[in-house]
């Protein structure tokens, strides 16, 4: 009884221990561990042990790891004239049994040339027939993974590595429209799940070889892919830099989404705005890209993150350079002017109705006070109720399935619009301003920046009401403050509006035409000169 | 003590900007136009002069120790002594500039706003977001000045809907009564102004420090502009007399303004306060932030940051306790302000300049030190 005690606390020991990544491994076991099918196996003990070279030895531990799931295959077999026991080692739902089948079992066993010795070099370079082969396996922490990431395992009797093949296919959604950033002229594909895939979109745009991905893998249990995209020459170097350091920094036993990477990465992870710019649209990445920016493609999920990221950049859409540059600029503007609208109306009407009544034209302020006329609250807590209202229905519109969702905005249109107003709890007014600024809000192109804005409207509600237009004011310049305080990897949140820098206010201010962008944002390393200087087109000049 | 963070002089001048122009657009016209009386253009003229030559020492005796705040090398320059009683002097300044300007805005808001509300209420809303930027720092004070500048040419724009008001008869006739009158108006002004030798601190911090001083004099050169039009604008639309009696000229003015092509919005005051607001907090910070600053190399502390919020409080408490009243705040405007301001801009900087002339003193190679501050502003 008591030595299992003390066996069972030992293994909880084991378990309570952070694994330490690249740390000192623990002197090699002369045989591997028992464990019965209880055990927790940890990367670090396992990091310890060689992949032996008697077959039946990597056999049985790897059978005490993964043999209990009911989707691990282990396909013995003997390979050549010699008759060499082997085995192939992989989770069926994650390979596709074609090629395992076609390029290796067979190749392996029936087709095996007569005059071959039984090695993995000669194996690789006569047998197997795929184009990319993994590297050779020498300990089974990279072996469980190898077949945790969907590869086949090939184990040799005799040889102290094993040899992962690349087989693996994972069933992911088609490359579909973008949902949440849709434009009207401009490539319609967005990213999805699966990181091969993505990292097609971005190459297909970008025939560069200074086009450079890195691996990452993070999450102690999830192991997620995370590939640090960057152009080399255009991106700064202290910025790779800095990307690699905090992504390595990252500790977590989980990476499920984009989220869990630009949480971590953040330079002030008390700020509500976002930091980073996630976008699914492989353009908006290629062109980020080109301006001397690191992207982070994240597997299993459609959202890839830039770095850095500034509040101009949020503002703006990829739609913006597929029009002409007036056009571009006019939408711009307006798009500027929307985000004044949606944190500024429904505060600036509090407080102009409650403290500043003299600043509206008299019909004007007939008008407000025939509608406030009745309505039995004071004008902050009536905006209050239909903000919230508001949010209430946005998060409803969202989260409800789809067959309900229009049953929301029946409602919403009809109690909110029409009743409320019919029975004199709410103005008219302020549901046409609640409603812009409604608008408004969804008229920002990042999701990510919008909730924050229609955040910042409550105290300044409250604000407006307890100060009126100088509280509105106060409650502004506390923003701008901190977002002027803000860094995104360094680089001024506002930048290139304050600190200014003139040669970018280009591509912020307007959008200058696309011969006119001669020179690339101050973030890369390099001010390449993206076009020749008579780049600007016109007809020929006339003969004479 | 080593405080992070570099800015460009284009900032330093932005910063030099938002340090004069809130209050100079307040009570000065007033003053100015009362005492010049129809002079008060002369008089702004004469104060833009003595502005410079003041703001130009200054810069030139930043410019000899480019390296270091006058707090800091005073001592060296003066003697332990004398060196540290100057830079008390300036720190002095800085503080009680801050809670002078407090005053005037909780004046303004209770007199102009909410008649109801004790002023305490606007002072320590302003106090605490002022210690919030001094907080932030040196940057960020400076990208949010920037920022708040972009609003300002827009507001003065709608200046010339009232050039039509403005009669050229309320200005004859030119020295009615001798220069006397118009130098007696330029004194408040030009003190005001003279604040632009805030540089003495901010040296230190600016990459490209040969560019200070021709920026210096830009910034005292633009609110100069500024303070004209309201100056020229208030006397021109309602005689000298009349603005000598306004306490607010630049409000009053703006409360007349309406525009024909713009109906919507009438008494465009509420938004005038709203970017005024702005202009003050900016100049309250910045002050907060230069004595802060001084005070922290003055008693030698690693960091000045713990001090802010206690200083806060005593500033508050300061600027309620030392004036009963507005007009006791106007007099002492007129009376006291202008010889305080001067008496350390111009006469301080002036008997440190001097002994650091004769004494052929230096701090530093002035051309290497701008070189290394701008490669590592490229590095940057």
């Amino acid at each position: 009884m008591r030595p299992r005690l003390i066996k069972k606390l030992k293994d909880l020991l084991v378990q309570s221990r952070k694994p330490k990544w690249g740390g000192k491994q623990p002197p090699l076991p002369p045989e591997p561990p028992e464990g019965g099918p209880d055990k927790v196996w940890e990367p670090a003990e396992l990091q310890g042990i060689p992949v032996a070279k008697d077959l039946k030895t990597n056999l049985r531990l790897l059978k005490q790891v993964v043999g209990q799931n009911s989707d691990f295959i282990l396909r013995e077999f003997t390979v050549g004239p010699q008759k060499t026991p082997a085995a192939l080692a992989y989770l069926y739902p994650l390979v596709d049994e074609e090629k395992i089948n076609a390029f290796t079992l067979k190749s392996l066993t029936v087709d095996y040339p007569p005059d071959t010795p039984v090695s993995f070099a000669s194996i690789k370079q006569h047998v197997v027939t795929h184009g990319t082969l993994n590297e050779d396996v020498s300990d089974f922490w990279s072996l469980v993974l190898a077949i945790l990431d969907g590869n086949a395992v090939l184990l040799l009797s005799g040889a102290a590595s094993a040899l992962s093949l690349n087989v693996s296919e994972f069933q992911g959604r088609e490359v579909a429209e973008s949902l949440t950033e849709s434009v009207v002229r401009g490539p319609r594909d967005s990213f999805v799940e699966g990181l091969k895939r993505n990292i097609m979109l971005v190459r297909q745009r970008l025939k560069t070889p200074n086009l450079v991905l890195e691996k990452f893998q993070l999450g102690r249990l999830t192991q997620t892919a995370v590939v640090l995209g960057y152009i080399k020459g255009l991106a700064a170097p202290e910025l790779l830099e800095e990307v690699r350091e905090r992504l390595k920094r990252i500790d977590a036993d989980a990476v499920l989404s984009s989220n869990f990477v630009e949480e971590m990465i953040a330079d002030s992870p008390y700020s509500p705005f976002p930091q980073t710019l996630a976008t699914e649209r492989p353009d908006r990445v290629c062109s980020y890209l080109l301006e001397g920016k690191a992207v982070l493609i994240i597997d299993t999920t459609p959202f890839t993150l830039v770095v850095p990221a500034t509040l101009p950049m949020l503002l703006q859409s990829p739609e913006d350079y597929y029009h002409p540059f007036a056009i571009s600029t006019a939408v711009r503007w307006l798009r500027y002017f929307a985000l004044l609208i949606s944190v500024t109306a429904s505060p600036f009407y509090v407080a102009i109705t409650t403290y500043h009544q003299e600043m509206l034209p008299f019909e004007l302020l007939l008008s407000i006070a025939a509608a406030r006329q009745g309505v039995p609250f004071p004008a902050a807590l009536e905006a209050l109720l239909l903000e919230v209202t508001f949010e209430l229905l946005r998060e409803a519109g969202i989260r409800l399935p789809r067959p309900v969702g229009q049953a929301v905005s029946i409602v919403g249109a009809l109690v909110i619009g029409q009743a409320a107003v019919q029975a004199g709890v709410i103005s008219p007014l302020l549901v046409i301003v609640v409603a812009l600024a409604g608008i408004a809000s969804f008229a920002t192109p990042s999701y990510e920046l919008g909730i924050p804005l229609r955040m910042i409207r409550f105290p300044l509600i409250l604000l407006a009401a307890v100060l009126g237009l100088f509280g509105v004011t106060v409650g502004i310049i506390a923003v701008l403050i901190h977002l002027a305080g803000l860094r995104s990897f360094g680089v001024p949140y506002l930048s290139p509006l304050t600190p200014v820098k003139f040669s970018e206010l280009k591509d912020v201010l307007i959008r200058a035409p696309l011969w006119a962008m001669r020179t690339r944002p101050g973030t890369s390393k390099r001010d390449w000169h993206r076009l020749a200087p008579t780049s600007k087109p016109g007809p020929p000049p006339e003969k004479s | 003590m080593r405080e992070e963070g570099r800015i460009s002089a284009f900032q330093a001048m932005v910063y030099q900007i938002s340090v004069i122009l809130a209050t100079l657009i307040l009570f000065h016209p007033g003053i100015t136009a009362m005492q010049a009386r129809q002079d008060a253009w002369i008089a702004a003229l004469i104060a833009l002069f003595s502005a410079l030559l003041v703001v130009f020492m200054a810069a030139k005796l930043a410019l000899r120790f480019p390296d270091e705040s006058v707090i800091q090398y005073a001592p060296r320059v003066m003697g332990w002594f004398f060196g540290k009683l100057a830079g008390l002097s300036y720190i002095f300044l800085f503080f009680w500039l801050a809670y002078y300007v407090q005053r005037q805005f909780g004046e303004l808001m209770t007199t102009a706003y909410f008649p109801l509300t004790p002023n305490i209420v606007f002072i320590l809303i302003i106090t605490l977001l002022a210690a919030y930027m001094v907080y932030a720092g040196l940057e960020v004070l400076c990208r949010v000045a920037l920022l708040w500048g972009i609003f300002v040419p827009a507001f003065f724009l709608l200046f010339m809907f009232i050039a039509k008001d403005i009669n050229i008869g309320h200005f004859l006739p030119v020295l009615e009564n001798g220069i006397g009158p118009a130098v007696a108006g330029s004194l408040l002004p030009g003190a005001t102004m003279a604040e632009a030798a805030v540089i003495l601190i901010l040296m230190p911090f600016i990459s490209d420090k040969r560019r200070a001083v021709p920026a210096s004099l830009a910034a005292v050169a633009a609110v100069f502009v500024v303070f004209s039009i309201i100056l020229v604008g208030s006397v021109g639309s309602f005689g000298a007399d009349q603005t000598g009696r306004l306490l607010f000229p630049g409000f009053t003015l703006y409360r007349r303004l309406n525009i024909p092509a713009l109906p919507v919005l009438e008494r465009l005051d509420a938004l005038y306060m709203a970017i005024w607001v702005g202009g003050m907090l900016l100049k309250l910070a910045t002050l907060f932030y230069a004595g802060m600053l001084g005070l922290g190399q003055w008693l030698g502390l690693k960091s000045h940051r713990p001090l802010i919020f206690p200083m806060g409080a005593l500033l508050v408490a300061l600027s309620v306790r030392s004036w009963d009243n507005v007009v006791q705040l106007v007099n002492f405007t007129t009376e006291v302000a202008p010889f305080v301001v001067l008496s350390v801009t111009a006469v301080i900087t002036g008997i440190t300049l001097i002994v650091a002339v004769l004494r052929g003193m230096r701090g530093g190679p002035e051309e290497g030190g701008g070189k290394r501050a701008s490669a590592a502003d490229k590095k940057a």
